[in-house]
């Protein structure tokens, strides 16, 4: 009987580091919180030059082993100030999700800002990206330019109308003088109806429009590179490639590399 | 893995020891009441309380708990409602060793389907698997003791080691970057058949 006791007993204790009480339920410790906060704060210890250089992906979600590649050749570049994570960290929002792509982006020698995604907020997933990173809606000013970070994620929400929140975005579109570019990052692209939610579809692009500072709409979710106009509004959209692969479609494994030089944006498939 | 095949390379050899149906039959009322039930942690909540039953000669145990999470773990209150099926293949009578009954199953097999008060939202689930549901699977083992001398009135203490569709299906895509240690979790808890 002790023998068996013991066996099981170290079973039991060599088997699991914790006890779960949900997959939705986190016990974060102070270094997995308030990260976008966090990160920006170290940005702002690197003040800007002339030029703002910064990576651009999203979709990791069910590929960490990926995240790792791509966290590896982003530290083997040079000058980079800062990585957008352009939303879908996570496949299904649950804790460990986040616990495990949290780890990798650790590893990146510059700051990272995660923007959420339509999988990210699944289930419990809002409480834990607030948590774990912060608003939803946020922005910064870094050199010259005004990064607005936006949850465009209305489907999650039913399109309820307030997915986008076009009210808090246009007040953001409201820059001083010393601002000369204004960039949007956000996960869904506004042509993706329905899942940005079609009625505030035509708001966010007036929007967009009508100020002469935007430079560029940034977005990921489409999985494919796109750069281009489709409003006929002279608003440039870039859409980054998915960390993730399409097992039926297998392409290359990129991420974007973008500049700010003044008020130009040049910006750059890199392939890892 | 390999901590579970050495689990199992210490357990399954015990079965040689297996007695069957040396437990007295229960009566007919005392067959189809009810064994209350609490769990800690396990994926069914911080706490659960419900209601078991035990039948096939108690090798099978179905199982209804309704399980908490306080609004610190989870950022908002969660409460869940799992429904747990388990299979325990055999059982060890340690009678002849001690005054009182005990027998110990040394491993159960089962599943849960776990339902969330998380709100209703659009998602990229399987039309099957709605936002606020999760299965999950598990192995684990539980000793079922006497309270009196001849009562014939239990006890049981249960374990669970299992994990959900979702950890598991990551955890199979990522082998470089996600632990299989990591995507278990442990559940204890206590049945009473009084």
């Amino acid at each position: 009987m002790p023998r068996i006791t013991a066996c099981l007993f170290i079973f039991f204790v060599s088997s699991c580091d914790y006890f779960q009480y949900s997959p939705h339920a986190f016990d974060l410790d102070e270094s997995q919180t308030n990260l976008n906060a966090k990160n920006l704060l170290r940005l702002e210890s690197n003040p800007a030059d002339d030029t703002i250089r910064f990576v651009i992906t999203g979709d990791s979600q069910l590929a960490i082993d990926e995240l790792r590649d791509l966290v590896e050749s982003v530290n083997s570049l040079r000058d980079v100030d800062f990585v957008f994570i352009a939303g879908d960290l996570t496949q299904k929002g649950t804790a460990k999700e986040y616990i495990w792509v949290q780890r990798e982006l650790e590893e990146l020698d510059v700051p990272y800002l995660a923007i959420v995604g339509n999988h990210d907020l699944e289930r419990n997933g809002e409480s834990l990206f607030k948590t774990m990173f912060g608003q939803l809606d946020y922005s910064f000013s870094y050199g010259n330019t005004k990064f607005i970070c936006l949850n465009t994620n209305s489907y999650i929400y039913n399109n309820n109308g307030n997915i986008p929140d076009t009210d808090w975005l246009t007040q953001e579109m409201e820059v001083p003088e010393e601002v000369e570019n204004v960039t949007i990052v956000s996960h869904i692209p506004p042509w993706w109806a329905p899942q940005f939610d079609p009625d505030l579809v035509p708001v966010y692009t007036n929007l967009l429009a009508n100020n002469q500072k935007t430079l560029v709409s940034i977005h990921a979710h489409a999985s494919s590179f796109f750069f281009g106009q489709l409003f006929r509004d002279d608003v440039d959209y870039l859409v980054v490639p998915s960390i993730m692969q399409d097992p039926t479609t297998p392409v290359d494994k990129s991420y974007v590399l973008a500049e700010i030089v003044g008020s130009v944006l040049i910006h750059e498939k890199v392939i890892y | 893995m390999r901590i579970l095949y050495l689990a199992l390379a210490l357990i399954l050899p015990l079965s040689v020891f297996c007695q069957e149906n040396d437990q007295t039959m229960p009566s007919n009322e005392k067959r189809f009441r009810p064994n209350p039930t609490v769990q800690f942690a396990g994926g069914t909540g911080m706490i659960s309380l419900g209601l078991g039953h035990s039948y096939a000669n108690n090798k099978l145990e179905s199982q209804v708990l309704s399980g908490y999470v306080p609004k610190k773990y989870a950022g908002k209150t969660l409460w869940i409602l799992t429904l747990k099926q388990t299979y325990f293949p055999f059982k060890l009578n340690f009678r002849r060793h001690l005054k009182k009954s005990c027998y110990i199953y040394p491993i159960s097999i089962g599943g849960s389907v776990s339902i969330y008060n998380l709100p209703s939202k659009n998602s990229t689930e399987l039309p099957f698997i709605k936002n606020s549901t999760m299965y999950n699977y598990f192995l684990g083992g539980k000793v079922e003791i006497e309270v009196k001398e001849q009562s014939s009135q239990f006890v049981e203490f249960y374990y669970e080691i299992g994990s959900n569709y979702i950890e598991t299906y990551i955890y199979h895509l990522n082998r470089s970057t996600v632990k299989f240690r990591e995507i278990l979790n442990v559940g204890i808890g206590a049945s009473f058949h009084l």
